[in-house]
């Protein structure tokens, strides 16, 4: 008898401890963020946290460059397998949630803990119109302007106490920049379909009004509207003034960055406020350098403009899991760790860029206090309109988006077209509703 | 007395040519097949991913009302036309430089076949730095020689953008057609070549009427590969300029990608209606080349 039982406990061990084998998971995330060392500080304390609170499982992270992981997803989604259980998510691919492979987080997430329009932001309509909330937003920006305090000293410019110059005054800055020989704006289009897209959405935002821009761009508006017209012809003076280096089209984000900040060729850079998460790292990994006088200011307030004082602001880089995970329920918990008012803490003090995480401003020990005085007091008014450069082309049809690209990312700024050819091609391409 | 007919090894045959068969069923006839179904109907996301018939629709609209296309069509087309035109006869005289044993021969044979080694993303990457405004070494040069003023952002304007994208090509593939037409030099017999010098032909004499007649058939074919493959060029422009600026570089492959992947739709029908336009045209203009470069009785030696 004795010896029955010894056998039944080892059998009993030996299948447990094979069970034990069975259930240890190695869950597979696919990051952006390649070169980005602040943030993967945070992404893998996450991890850390959900090793710490599930023995047994982990995680590994693959950072990709997150033009080809969007590309290596959506083979993989499609062939129903090989994509991992936890990714790196934006709006950049919105065909995911409507084709099922995201995951509705909307439970197994402490929501509590993720600021409202975060979770607003992620709920939309799914697979058959279902609505879910399919990410977890950890990053968050706002389109803004930054600029070389040295420059503008030495050009003799003072800021305006709003932060924004009029039309005009804007007019002469681009001028004075250029005449000094350097690019107005510091802007890389070679990598990026809407780099060249910040100053004309700032503008027409400020023309226009939040309302009528979305209508603009959603095609319920022609392109051709007066108001329209002459931000757009404002823009091409700017241009012809020489806003832009003749680099622009051979330049990259990463590039502008450095032309911006290194090489100090250029007096503004209108870019996402995640520009620090490039910015704020050593200078050998492609920061600032330590003696950069960073400024911050606001767009040109236009003539007769609707939306003075409107910026726009967003959820950008998110966390979501695949919906066909095998191992979804982990998935979700890895997505959860973020979820965390500690975690949105790390964020803010490593990275210095607005998270869609709830944060304790008190509990923030950051060496870029500064900054977020800087930001704080540059959109002290700021009213935020839920879109940004990246996420244009989502109000957009994809033909009008291909268009926008085309003139406004290229032709415009390289000067190949005028203002009146560029809007042309948008209305043509508004018309066909494609 | 009827011999027995020898039966067919079916068992051998299957083991042989099985693997081969199932994986050019898998890789190419079943790909090939879906595109054309895709071509005919439309993916309806709002229906919960359906795929519905739309018959000849999307091939209606890219014929009649898709600039894009057009113009992506000129491109490739113009690519596909100039290259062989200025690929093949550079390739020729190369190997005709070898042949005669210039000087440092060998060291030349390497450096001209180097660039068919690397990947379209290194040579894009490369090329990226050559072309760049401020310091690309084609700026440097022309600054450096007193023009200056022909300094520009090559490939931020549609009229130089597709002209030195056709360049980096040439310089890429030159080496692999030059070394095509060496071992077809090399192949031509030297009674000839010896028999037209006892009878007091020149050098040039030598090459034009006797070496490159006697090439044809080789030319013709490198003619149709470089023809057939600037039809479909696709890595180079997506690592150079992703078809800008303003579509002056976009090439009919790199179109279909963008419909394909970039639009947002996951919808393949009308991208697909492309590649079998594409496909057709290729098809077609390859077999007129064929026809009209190649001679019916064929030179022997």
């Amino acid at each position: 008898m004795r010896g029955f039982i010894r056998s039944l406990l080892l059998a009993a061990s030996v299948w447990s401890a094979g069970v034990g084998i069975a259930q240890a998971v190695e869950l597979q995330w696919w990051s952006h963020w390649a070169i980005e060392d602040n943030k993967k500080v945070v992404l893998f304390e996450a991890k850390r946290r959900f090793e710490q609170r599930n023995p047994g499982h982990t995680v590994t992270i693959t950072f990709y460059e997150k033009k080809n992981m969007f590309t290596a997803l959506r083979a993989a989604f499609t062939a129903g397998s090989g994509f991992p259980d936890v990714l790196y998510y934006d709006i950049d691919a919105p065909e995911f949630m409507q084709a099922g492979w995201m995951a509705d987080l909307s439970t197994g997430v402490r929501w509590e803990n993720v600021e409202p329009y975060g979770k607003a932001f992620w709920t939309r309509p799914g697979p058959g119109g279902k609505t879910g909330v399919w990410a977890l937003p950890l990053e968050a920006a706002s389109d803004e302007l930054y600029y070389n305090k040295k420059i503008f000293k030495q050009l003799g410019v003072t800021v305006p106490p709003g932060g924004a110059f009029t039309q005009e005054q804007f007019k002469d800055l681009v001028g004075k920049c250029a005449k000094a020989g350097y690019a107005a704006f510091a802007t890389g289009a070679a990598d990026r379909d809407w780099a060249a897209h910040y100053m004309p959405n700032g503008m027409l935002l400020d023309k226009l009004g939040a309302d009528d821009t979305l209508r603009l761009f959603r095609g319920e508006l022609s392109w051709k509207d007066p108001r329209v017209v002459e931000v757009f012809q404002y823009y091409k003076e700017l241009i012809d003034l020489g806003a832009y280096a003749k680099t622009l089209s051979s330049m990259t984000l990463a590039e502008a960055h450095r032309y911006f900040h290194t090489e100090q060729k250029a007096c503004m850079f209108p870019v996402g406020s995640w520009y620090t998460g490039r910015a704020f790292v050593p200078q050998d990994k492609g920061g600032q350098p330590k003696d950069f006088e960073l400024g911050m200011m606001n767009y040109p307030l236009m003539k007769d403009g609707k939306g003075h004082n409107q910026k726009l602001l967003g959820v950008a880089g998110s966390l979501g899991a695949a919906a066909k995970s095998p191992n979804l329920a982990l998935a979700v918990k890895v997505v959860d760790a973020f979820a965390d008012v500690e975690i949105g803490n790390l964020w803010m003090a490593k990275t210095g860029v607005q998270t869609g995480i709830k944060t304790d401003v008190s509990k923030i020990d950051s060496p870029f206090k500064s900054y977020f005085d800087e930001y704080a007091r540059v959109n002290k008014t700021s009213k935020w309109v839920d879109l940004t450069a990246q996420q244009v082309r989502l109000q957009m049809k994809p033909g009008v988006w291909d268009t926008y690209v085309a003139a406004v990312n290229q032709g415009l700024p390289n000067k190949l077209i005028g203002a009146d050819e560029a809007l042309a091609k948008l209305e043509e391409a508004r018309l066909k509703g494609k | 007395m009827r011999r027995p007919r020898a039966r067919r090894p079916w068992g051998a045959l299957a083991v042989f040519l099985g693997p081969t068969v199932l994986l050019y069923a898998a890789f190419t006839i079943y790909p090939v097949l879906v595109t054309f179904y895709n071509s005919l109907h439309t993916l309806r996301m709002d229906l919960g991913m359906l795929y519905e018939y739309v018959g000849l629709e999307h091939f209606r609209e890219i014929l009649t009302s898709d600039d894009v296309f057009w113009k992506a069509a000129r491109n490739s087309l113009v690519w596909a036309v100039v290259a062989p035109i200025v690929d093949i006869p550079l390739a020729l005289v190369l190997a005709l430089a070898l042949h005669a044993r210039v000087p440092f021969a060998r060291f030349f044979r390497t450096v001209w076949f180097t660039p068919v080694l690397m990947s379209y993303p290194v040579v894009g990457v490369i090329w990226l730095w050559v072309y760049n405004y401020d310091w690309g070494i084609a700026n440097l040069v022309l600054r450096a020689v007193g023009l200056g003023d022909f300094a520009q952002a090559w490939l931020a304007s549609p009229a130089t953008a597709l002209p030195a994208l056709i360049l980096v090509t040439t310089w890429m593939f030159a080496g692999f057609n030059m070394v095509v037409l060496l071992a077809a030099i090399h192949a031509i017999p030297s009674d000839y070549l010896e028999a037209a010098s006892i009878d007091g032909a020149r050098a040039w004499q030598r090459t034009t009427r006797i070496m490159i007649p006697l090439l044809r058939p080789t030319i013709v074919n490198l003619v149709i590969l470089d023809f057939i493959g600037k039809m479909k060029q696709f890595a180079l422009v997506w690592v150079m300029t992703r078809g800008g600026p303003m579509w002056g570089t976009e090439t009919v492959a790199t179109y279909v990608v963008k419909r394909a992947f970039e639009w947002k739709t996951l919808d393949l029908g009308y991208p697909s209606a492309i590649a079998v336009i594409w496909f057709v045209i290729i098809f077609g203009l390859s077999l007129l080349l064929t026809r009209v470069l190649q001679r019916r009785e064929a030179l022997e030696f």
